[in-house]
């Protein structure tokens, strides 16, 4: 583990935890919370508890950044909320050295009927700058986000592109002493992503602030972070080096070769619902729809998700997301847009087919996630289930990508110079 | 492109220390933070006061126009068709002294117990004393107080009948128990919300209930002898109706009850401090 130069304690965690009552709803009506009382003043059965985090123990030195990593649902979010203090934990205690500057979710604090400018103001107050220590840095924090030219329009007309960055800026100039960062790298362009990037680095390098990263992105994770920690189910199960531990997280997601079948029944889920994805199946075929072993940029690539009902589901429907390696979305469908809707018996099993025609992505590792939800509700929704990996292939031109583009995905395109 | 200066060194040396407990404990009313955070709070309240009247036709002039509709429609309703005395002030002005002090503590209350559902997105993403929510609300309704004593006051000056100065300074120190006591009681009201919604409909029918209960629309000379000591225990009643006396300038006080009604309100605003910051640990996760 390195040890910057100004090394003390950042951040202790000691034995936290932090569970929630099962039941998907608090008692909102003084009549439930009664009866609640009552059954639990008669012995009754303890309302059932999910454990979110449990038993996080962690030393945090000055100056390192530390990358948190897992799947969705495996308390990576909890834990920093626990951190900045938004949510209490249910077991164990943190200690903090120092000032601590949170960037839960981007733009919070954002009022859309508030101009540009006064909500840096707000904004920075939510994340504990003076208003003078705002107006100090005001121009600076314009400059970075690139939005000066729309400083006193709503918010609500901004793109949220436009709102990401002038939040992302608000937050960068803050004179704390640790910096909380969750996910903000999913929205903005690859520029500004890069930007982002460096001027955590930055932040580091120069005053030895202790920085903690939530990101799917595991590339931004492996070059930014002195260390990480792999959370599954609510526990750290490796603490290690940021390579390693992005080595041992894609290490974790099956590979898919093509007639292998991955079991999706023992992945953590947050909540319950009346149907879940149990099985995945990733296969690739030829133009004659014969299956194939290798996948190459402009094959068919099937997906055949099994969905298993234990109440009855009306109409569900399947939504499919690809990501690269470096956690960015490369193609998303959802079957509703193709009338596919579900419909299940309790206990019925169905399997839903997919086939993604012409893939026109460069060759490269990608995961797959899955979200099967009603027009209402949301059934289930995993993060990396299976992975896959598309190979050059020489008759393509796609083995020569350029290392400068960052797209994903190319269609397929002509040229004409005359 | 120029390289952003650098930052300022972090604080050299040990750094403050602070720890999170678990959520069975409470969260202590922390004088240093609240100071900290003093800007938040300012800031909370100014965007409140800019966001209320943003794409309204009028409006700044609503601050104005509600409470001279509200006491035109009491003063038609209590002095002309049921011809109340109004303790020798025009009606209209008698009744205008007395709303101006009512939806100061209208306000508070109402914007204090929303003031956390409300914000729910920023309660379960960003930390912050929670306490300056509804401490926010405070200064909007003290803006709209003074907006109104100003119209007020011009009035009288028209009228020549203008209030000494000694009787103009208890204004402030009864709109300030007055806040006071609606802050208290928002607390708790605010706490409540997030658990049970229900607050939200059985508020305004108290809120309404209280105003008949209090003299707003008449005076406390309509209520009978016998009655009065009870009628003076809603804290309230002696807050309002001392406030309409400084302002006009004549009336009687009732000092005992507007001592005790000081007193009360600073114990409820006390009481709902704690009851506030009991819950303040599960906020984020019950809203």
């Amino acid at each position: 583990m390195p040890t910057s130069s100004s090394a003390g304690p950042a951040l202790s965690i000691r034995d936290v935890g932090k569970s929630y009552s099962v039941s998907s709803r608090q008692a909102t009506m003084l009549a439930e919370s009664l009866s609640e009382w009552v059954t639990r003043a008669r012995g009754g059965a303890k309302a059932e508890r999910f454990w979110a985090l449990q038993e996080v123990s962690c030393e945090v030195s000055r100056g390192e950044i530390l990358g948190l990593v897992g799947r969705n649902g495996a308390g990576k979010s909890t834990l920093l909320k626990i951190i900045a203090g938004v949510t209490a934990p249910t077991t164990g205690s943190v200690d903090i050295y120092g000032r601590i500057g949170s960037m839960l979710e981007v733009g919070t604090g954002f009022h859309p009927e508030l101009t540009g400018r006064e909500n840096v103001f707000l904004n920075g107050a939510f994340i504990g700058m003076r208003r003078a220590e705002i107006r100090a840095r005001f121009d600076e924090i314009v400059a970075f986000s690139g939005v000066e030219a729309f400083l006193d329009v709503p918010i609500k007309r901004y793109s949220s592109g436009m709102a990401v960055r002038l939040a992302f800026a608000v937050a960068a100039h803050l004179d704390a002493d640790i910096l909380l960062v969750d996910e903000v790298l999913a929205v903005g362009d690859q520029a500004f992503q890069d930007k982002c990037l460096g001027k955590i680095r930055e932040v580091r390098q120069r005053d030895g602030r202790t920085v903690l990263f939530v990101s799917h992105n595991l590339a931004a994770v492996a070059t930014l972070c002195t260390r990480a920690l792999l959370l599954s189910a609510g526990r750290v199960v490796a603490d290690a080096s940021a390579s390693e531990i992005t080595r041992l997280y894609t290490a974790g997601v099956a590979m898919a070769t093509t007639t292998d079948e991955v079991d999706l029944t023992a992945l953590p889920r947050a909540t319950r619902s009346a149907a879940q994805c149990t099985k995945i199946q990733v296969s690739a075929l030829d133009e004659l729809g014969t299956p194939v072993d290798a996948i190459v940029p402009g094959a068919t690539v099937q997906l055949t998700v099994t969905v298993t009902a234990s109440a009855p589901v009306a109409r569900a429907f399947l939504g499919v997301e690809v990501m690269d390696e470096r956690g960015r979305a490369a193609i998303g469908i959802s079957t509703d847009t193709r009338d596919g809707w579900l419909a299940l018996n309790a206990g019925e099993t169905k399997r839903i087919t997919v086939r993604l025609l012409d893939v026109q992505v460069r060759p490269g590792i990608y995961t797959v996630g899955l979200r099967l939800t009603t027009v209402s509700e949301k059934l289930d929704g995993l993060d990396a289930v299976v992975r896959f990996e598309v190979m050059p292939s020489p008759h393509t031109g796609y083995d020569r990508w350029p290392g400068w583009l960052a797209a994903a995905y190319a269609p397929r395109f002509d040229v004409a110079i005359v | 492109m120029t390289e952003a200066p650098p930052f300022p060194p972090t604080t050299p040396g040990p750094l403050p220390l602070r720890r999170i407990r678990s959520d069975r404990t409470r969260t202590p009313l922390d004088w240093m933070e609240l100071w900290r955070y003093r800007d938040l709070w300012l800031t909370l309240a100014l965007r409140d006061i800019k966001l209320r009247y943003r794409q309204t036709a009028l409006g700044v002039a609503w601050v104005v126009l509600l409470p001279l509709i509200a006491s035109g429609v009491f003063t038609l309703v209590f002095g002309i068709v049921a011809r109340l005395p109004s303790d020798g002030s025009p009606y209209f002005l008698f009744v205008f002294a007395g709303f101006l002090g009512w939806s100061s503590f209208q306000n508070t209350l109402q914007r204090c117990s929303v003031s956390l559902i409300g914000n729910s997105s920023l309660v379960t993403k960003v930390y912050f004393p929670r306490i300056l929510l509804p401490a926010s609300t405070v200064l909007a309704s003290l803006l709209d107080f003074a907006v109104g004593v100003v119209i007020f006051l011009a009035a009288l000056l028209v009228r020549g009948a203008f209030p000494p100065l000694s009787s103009l300074m208890l204004v402030p120190l009864l709109l300030l128990a007055l806040q006071a006591l609606a802050l208290g009681v928002g607390l708790f009201m605010a706490a409540l919300t997030v658990r049970y919604r229900d607050v939200q409909y059985v508020l305004p029918l108290l809120i309404q209930l209280l105003l008949y209960a209090s003299p707003v629309a008449y005076g406390v000379s309509v209520v009978p002898l016998h009655l009065r000591r009870f009628y003076l225990l809603n804290p309230v009643a002696p807050l309002l109706d001392a406030l309409r006396a400084a302002l006009l300038g004549r009336g009687e006080m009732h000092w005992q009850a507007v001592g005790g009604a000081t007193v009360a309100s600073v114990l409820i605003l006390v009481a709902g401090t704690f009851f506030f910051l009991g819950q303040d640990r599960q906020y984020a996760d019950v809203i």
